[in-house]
């Protein structure tokens, strides 16, 4: 099928902590068609985030990809030159940072910032382009926003001004890394809303990582939920809601089910996600799952298909 | 009748922003002549959009920012314009709690450290009984004494958040601002954060006000919500009442923007 915009096997990605290395990504899949939309469900440390910025490059000395391969459009990107990557980078795939605030320059206008990414991708750049870009965004003032430094604005507004320089270019892919988690109730439908005009309109595939299960069901047509640097769980948003298969996933969801039905005491998963210092060859889950069985320290569960989906949990494994 | 524990009359607070040392001065209204009260025991609501001044009054609350006009009172006494000096006493009864735990705690000082600090700022216990009230906060924020030695940054942070709330909690405070306490949490350890606080509320009857943007959140901590636009608030009342029935316009447009 040509219509395979990227596909990701058996990721693995380490870290180098304290002269040792450790694995925090442990296995990652994910195929995206074009103008799909798939959300990366996990919580913090889960590896949602390292994962994404891998298939940027944008990684540090400390971080090495073991194994596995990212192809984009029939290129394997591991295999590109600092310099190929550049072309890819912004250009095709674009990346909006968690945190607008410090990931804009505030030493720039937000103008600058926006002419820059037209500029630095050689492509035709004017005012009316970035002003055109700031109202699509949902910025009211565009003319006066133009001329501002980003700690003027409010943090819902940066994040605005972030979607607009991941979009400006736009790439056939956008990873939006938890774009509404620091902006209000109000703003997020709007965000979301605006996620899915872009991908309508302009065709852009969008690879959204979030922690929050009502916006993932707003959004996205697929979902993967990550746990402990593993994929543990992926198919249709719809599925996943109606019948999770992980023990881990039915958790969650009965959380976040608890708090918008008003109950009295909060439902809540007791413990804390193991940190990958923690790592072990056994399923992630088990310190907090309640339908453990001896066999699940035995090593990492294997990821079963069933149908559609996928579940990496023993107790569909076939023996 | 309970007592009235924070009333707020008029309080406003005026930026002055300045483009560039030439042009001219820009008035910025974070916050305009808002009202509201807090009886003890009773949890407060303020939600808005980012920019309508939530965190502004939470900072006037417990002045960090000096406010342009108004008065607040705490139990009745005007705190309005008491120097820090003449303030720190009343710093005891009304703490807050940030967003961002990480970024609050000092990274180079140890649980230890940081639960000391408040208990002898305040002198809230003598000296010989400090070990015992931080492992007493310790437990009651559902943390180990193991936890003691370690730095802010090899906790995670649903744990400093915990931290955070036994620094609050260590005054003896009775009114604790939360500004978004769980917004940077997991789904999973949100629950656990907002049932801490829930108990923590019956166990010493503590008054909240309580800031998010989160209508779920808001819904389940809050008896009473105040709503807040471009700086005034435009909307308060029971919360039940006001989100059933919302008057303004854009209350209105707010819960219809839930997902």
């Amino acid at each position: 099928m040509d219509n395979r915009l990227l596909e990701i096997n058996n990721l693995k990605i380490s870290f180098y902590h304290q002269h040792r290395s450790i694995q925090v990504v442990r296995g990652f899949d994910l195929s995206l068609n074009n103008r799909e939309i798939v959300g990366i469900i996990g919580e913090s440390g889960s590896g949602k985030t390292v994962s994404a910025t891998s298939i940027l490059k944008l990684e540090d000395e400390t971080q090495s990809i073991d194994s596995g391969t990212i192809i984009f459009n029939g290129i394997n990107l591991l295999e590109l030159s600092e310099k190929e990557y550049q072309k890819i980078r912004g250009n095709q795939i674009s990346y909006i940072f968690q945190n607008a605030s410090s990931a804009l320059n505030p030493y720039k206008k937000i103008g600058l910032q926006l002419t820059e990414v037209l500029r630095n991708h050689k492509l035709p750049f004017s005012k009316n382009i970035v002003l055109d870009v700031l109202k699509e965004v949902g910025i009211e003032e565009a003319d006066t926003s133009y001329d501002m430094y980003p700690f003027q604005l409010s943090g819902g507004q940066n994040q605005r001004i972030m979607i607009a320089q991941g979009i400006i270019s736009k790439p056939d892919l956008l990873i939006a890394d938890e774009p509404t988690s620091s902006i209000d109730a109000s703003l997020k439908r709007t965000v979301l809303d605006l996620l899915k005009k872009i991908n309508q309109k302009s065709h852009m595939a969008i690879i959204f990582i979030t922690h929050d299960f009502e916006a993932a069901k707003y959004l996205c047509e697929k979902l993967i939920i990550m746990y402990g640097g593993l994929v543990m769980e992926e198919g249709e948003v719809n599925e996943i809601f109606a019948k999770p298969l992980h023990p881990y996933t039915e958790e969650l969801i009965k959380c976040a089910n608890s708090l918008t039905q008003g109950d009295l005491n909060v439902y809540t998963l007791e413990g804390t996600a193991p940190t990958p210092l923690q790592f072990k060859e056994e399923c992630p889950f088990i310190s907090r799952c309640k339908m453990k069985l001896p066999e699940c320290s035995f090593g990492i569960p294997k990821m079963t298909t069933l149908g559609t989906r996928k579940v990496r949990c023993i107790k569909y494994e076939t023996r | 009748m309970p007592e009235i524990a924070l009333k707020v009359e008029n309080l406003s607070k005026h930026f002055i922003i300045r483009n560039n040392a030439f042009s001219k001065k820009k008035i910025i209204k974070a916050v305009e002549k808002i009202n509201f009260e807090v009886a003890t025991g009773e949890s407060l609501g303020l939600i808005g959009e980012s920019g309508s001044g939530k965190t502004t009054v939470a900072n006037l609350l417990v002045k960090l920012l000096e406010p342009s006009e108004g008065t607040i009172r705490l139990f009745g006494k005007d705190i309005t314009h008491l120097s820090e000096e003449s303030m720190r006493p009343y710093r005891c009864d009304i703490q807050i709690i940030f967003q961002y735990s990480q970024a609050m705690l000092d990274p180079k000082m140890t649980i230890n450290e940081l639960l000391r600090e408040p208990l002898e700022i305040h002198q809230v216990v003598s000296q010989h009984q400090i070990d015992d009230e931080v492992n007493r906060l310790l437990k009651m924020v559902g943390l180990s004494e193991t936890e003691k030695a370690k730095f802010p940054s090899q906790l995670s942070g649903g744990q400093n958040q915990r931290i955070l709330i036994a620094r609050a909690i260590a005054t003896r405070a009775k009114v604790i601002i939360c500004d978004e306490p769980v917004s940077s949490l997991d789904v999973s350890i949100q629950g656990q954060i907002l049932n801490l606080l829930m108990r923590l509320k019956q166990e010493l009857d503590l008054t909240y006000i309580f800031i998010s943007h989160d209508l779920n959140v808001v819904k389940h901590m809050c008896h009473r919500i105040a709503v807040m636009y471009q700086g005034e608030i435009i909307e308060i009342g029971p919360t039940e009442k006001v989100l059933s029935n919302p008057q303004h316009q854009y209350t209105q447009k707010l819960i219809h923007a839930l997902l």
